[in-house]
């Protein structure tokens, strides 16, 4: 999907415990990151809702697939 | 030796197979299987009964195998571990095959071979046939007698041993290892055998050659594999949710034991309601209970005390009759409410619409239990809870009035209201708000303008308190708070009774003194709304709250209160109906005067009935005003709670609240501006500090097109707290990588090496595929240069 990318809270959110400054286009690289994040949890709730052979992803299928990943993307 | 403990091994039990068994249809998967455990466990001749039986298999097979031109027997028997190739064997075995052991292996080497390929049946007829033969007529009669009875033997022996194999060893590798083989054996078999005996148990290995290597070969993984499918079954664990009904059931067991429980406590929308109900018997009983009590814990109200005895009989008295007609009257009042509000509009139009749309339903309930008075005086109430300012001056006007007032109005209201009373609920409510209101009004007007401003700030702390707990839906504490202030309930009604009638009078009265009560209560009703805040989180704690400031407030606020109360309600009526309230206000105010504070309960709640029946339409307005304040007091106040709480709650905290307005309703009308303000700022913070993640469309959208399955709506928060934690990190991360560059502004290169740290982007998928993949059109050509013509790259280039 291509949609407008809320550029003013990801800026938001990535200045909120920091002083530092966002270069120009910096956010809409965050923008790429969240998406490429969104989407990696995304096939991996996916496979984990396949496991339980439902259909829907649920939130429990979420939620253990999150912290394996927040560990993953660490960088 | 490996081969050689097997051979002995498998000597030994083809020999006790050739003696002991009868012939059988081929090889069967078993004898693969056996096979194959002894291959991977290395069983050298030890036998536990399983290997024992295996062994056996094995040399069957290797026996049937031997008659095909077979790889060699060591492979199988020594426990190579690449079982697979069944016919890979070298031929050193060619020899042997004339040999019992050769045969064997030849028979495990097919049998492998077949059971790994189940499309190996023409493979294995061939083979089978062949090395059959060969072995026939190489290896002599035994050996054909072997071969042919082994193989018979070996498939009905297979049989079972490949059940007993599946026991010991369900693995579909070693079952389906050598299918090709093995079905080639089965199929040679059936040709031999077939006529001897395959029917009975062979026709379940092989029902026509091919086919019983086939079946055989086919059943064991396939029945593998619904053994491991039912393992890998895993049902949904079979809750049974509570059924709705049941549930619902459950809470209507609750409503209706509400009302006799209604000091029982619970916060539940039901219990609600039915304390709701009690408090507005309380209130109906005790105007001033009224406002001190309005949901919350009702009376929490200063003027509680007094009136609390007072009240307290009252209060029982509605609260036994007010259960039945709950439900009715609470309805009523809730559209009076709403209609009040509608009115209040005026005054305090905006955040009391949602408080009236509170109020409605808690009204609903509310009025329901007792008669128009209750209803009246919760909705009187809410509606001075919601117009603070108005209401809380009004309030104290009124609780002063009612102090003064109390028997004289009540008793007038009564006789008007019981009539309209007892058809309408509402209208009493109203009613009785009203008359509070305009109690409130003439006492404070008449009385003494001190004595209001204190009273209102007294009342306001109280009201204050009374919100509070009204919002936080303590009807528990209302209940018990109105029992206890009775007296004040009371007063509350007759002055609500009166506002009702006299709504001109009682607005007139009422805006003096709201004017009055706003300057005293302006103090007061600060602290007080921070109480009420307070109250609002501590719900718990209201009934002792309550308890504990009524008592202190008691005497000496008491007729503060109801003045205070009056004064609210009156003002609030005044809006809508000035005329009204003057002309209440001014026999209340002559009543209160005469009118011991302490009356009847009875006496009150029938003059609030008749009041608020008699003036339900003008009262309506006012209370809905008050509501209205107090919705926007309430809502302020009970930002949080209104939010926590479903909206039923909410409207009966707004009633209650309402009602316990009456008193506060100076110390809205006081807090008009601070209260307003807290109203808007409240919910407004919240809102402010609740979100701050990327917003929900977006991340639905953008969840469900990468998910490509359905995903459940609910997933959003889960996914926000996810991506809450992430943007912390990656802000950290960002920040260190610019700082290591010597940078103050994180660029486009620090997303770059997270991307590649994170694993995204690798030397074959550089940033840029990343980008075209991700990001829409716009977003593109920002971030990657892009020729255009004139030699000109977009975006601009620093080069």
């Amino acid at each position: 999907m291509s949609k407008k990318a809320p550029r003013a809270a990801l800026k938001l959110h990535m200045k909120k415990n920091t002083n530092i400054r966002i270069g120009k286009n910096a956010d809409l690289m965050a923008q790429l990151n969240i998406l490429v994040v969104l989407h990696r949890l995304a096939e991996e709730s996916r496979v984990k809702a396949f496991e339980e052979k439902s259909a829907t992803i649920k939130v429990h299928h979420v939620r253990a697939v999150a912290k394996k990943l927040l560990k993953s993307t660490r960088g | 030796m490996d081969s050689t403990e097997d051979d002995i091994s498998a000597r030994v039990l083809l020999r006790r197979v050739l003696h002991t068994e009868l012939p059988r249809s081929p090889v069967t998967r078993s004898a693969t299987i056996v096979r194959r455990s002894m291959r991977l466990k290395n069983t050298p001749g030890l036998e536990s009964p399983g290997s024992a039986l295996r062994h056996r298999l094995k040399k069957k097979l290797h026996e049937s195998a031997s008659l095909s031109p077979l790889p060699s027997p060591k492979r199988p028997r020594s426990t190579v571990p690449n079982t697979n190739p069944p016919v890979t064997v070298p031929s050193p075995v060619y020899d042997e095959d004339m040999t019992t052991r050769g045969l064997l292996r030849g028979i495990i080497q097919m049998e492998t071979e077949a059971s790994l390929l189940m499309s190996g049946q023409p493979a294995l007829q061939a083979s089978e046939p062949n090395p059959a033969e060969a072995s026939m007529s190489s290896a002599g009669e035994r050996t054909e007698g072997l071969s042919g009875v082994e193989l018979s033997d070996l498939t009905l022996n297979t049989e079972p041993l490949t059940h007993v194999v599946r026991g010991l060893s369900r693995r579909k590798l070693q079952r389906a290892f050598s299918a090709s083989a093995f079905e080639k054996q089965l199929d040679q078999l059936p040709g031999d055998i077939s006529e001897e005996k395959a029917d009975a148990s062979q026709d379940l290995d092989w029902s026509s050659g091919s086919k019983s290597g086939l079946n055989l070969t086919l059943k064991t993984p396939f029945v593998e594999k619904r053994i491991e499918r039912v393992g890998l079954q895993r049902k949904v664990s079979n809750r049974r949710l509570p059924s709705v009904d049941a549930f619902d059931e459950a809470v209507q067991r609750c409503l209706e034991q509400g009302p006799s429980q209604d000091h029982s406590v619970f916060q539940d929308g039901k219990t609600l309601e039915d304390s709701s109900w009690q408090k507005f018997t309380l209130c109906l009983n005790d105007v001033t209970e009224l406002y001190v009590q309005p949901k919350k814990d009702d009376t929490v109200g200063p003027s509680a005390e007094m009136e609390r005895d007072a009240e307290y009989e009252r209060e029982h008295e509605l609260e036994r009759a007010s259960e039945i007609p709950d439900s009715g009257p609470l309805i009523q009042g809730g559209k009076d409410h709403e209609l009040e509000s509608q009115d209040d509009d005026e005054e305090d139009v905006v955040p009391s619409s949602q408080e009236d749309v509170f109020l409605s339903p808690e009204d609903d309930i509310v009025l329901a239990p007792t008669q128009a008075m209750t209803e009246s005086l919760p909705e009187s109430c809410d509606v001075e809870l919601q117009d603070r300012e108005f209401v809380e001056e009004v309030e104290i006007g009124n609780v002063v009035e009612i102090e003064d007032q109390k028997v004289v109005e009540i008793e007038d209201d009564s006789i008007e209201d019981e009539n309209v009373v007892e058809d309408e609920d509402e209208n009493v409510v109203e009613d009785e708000d009203e008359n509070v209101v305009e109690d409130k009004d003439e006492n404070v007007e008449e009385i003494e303008d001190e004595n209001v401003e204190e009273i209102e700030d007294e009342e306001v702390e109280e009201v204050q308190d009374e919100n509070v707990e009204e919002i936080e839906d303590e009807e528990v504490v209302e209940a018990k708070h109105r029992t206890e202030n009775p007296d004040t309930s009371q007063y509350l009604e007759r002055i609500t009774r009166r506002a009702h009638r006299s709504e001109g009078g009682g607005s007139v009265l009422g805006i003096p003194a709201a004017t009055r009560v706003t300057k005293s209560f302006g103090a007061g009703l600060n602290p007080r709304e921070k109480d009420l805040l307070d109250f609002i989180d501590g719900n718990r704690d209201l009934q002792d709250f309550s308890d504990e400031e009524r008592e202190p407030l008691g005497s000496p606020e008491f007729p503060q209160l109801h003045p205070a109360a009056e004064l609210s309600t009156p003002e609030q009526r005044s809006q809508q109906h000035e005329a009204s309230l003057a002309e209440e206000d001014v026999p209340e105010l002559e009543e209160d005067d005469d009118a011991p504070e302490e009356l009847n309960q009875s006496e009150e709640e029938e003059e609030l009935m008749d009041s608020g029946s008699a003036s339900q339409s003008p009262e309506l307005p006012q209370e809905e005003e008050e509501e209205e304040e107090e919705d926007d007091d309430d809502d302020a106040l009970s930002a949080e709670l209104s939010m926590k709480t479903p909206a039923f709650v909410r409207q009966k905290r707004v009633f209650t609240s309402s009602i316990a307005q009456a008193m506060p309703t100076v110390l809205k009308e006081v807090n008009a501006g601070p209260a307003t303000q807290v109203a808007k700022r409240a919910p407004r913070q919240k809102r402010q500090t609740g979100v701050d993640v990327l917003p929900k469309s977006y991340v639905m959208s953008m969840f469900k097109h990468f998910a490509k399955t359905r995903v459940a709506s609910d997933i959003y928060p889960a996914i926000n707290e996810i991506l809450k934690k992430y943007f912390e990190r990656l802000a950290d991360d960002l920040e260190a990588y610019t700082t290591h560059a010597k940078r103050k502004t994180i660029e486009v290169e620090d997303f770059e090496l997270l991307m590649r740290r994170q694993g995204f982007v690798t030397d074959s998928t550089p940033v840029n595929i990343l980008i075209e993949k991700y990001l829409p059109l716009e977003y593109r050509k920002l971030l990657i240069p892009v020729a255009s013509s004139g030699n000109k790259v977009i975006p601009k280039q620093r080069r």
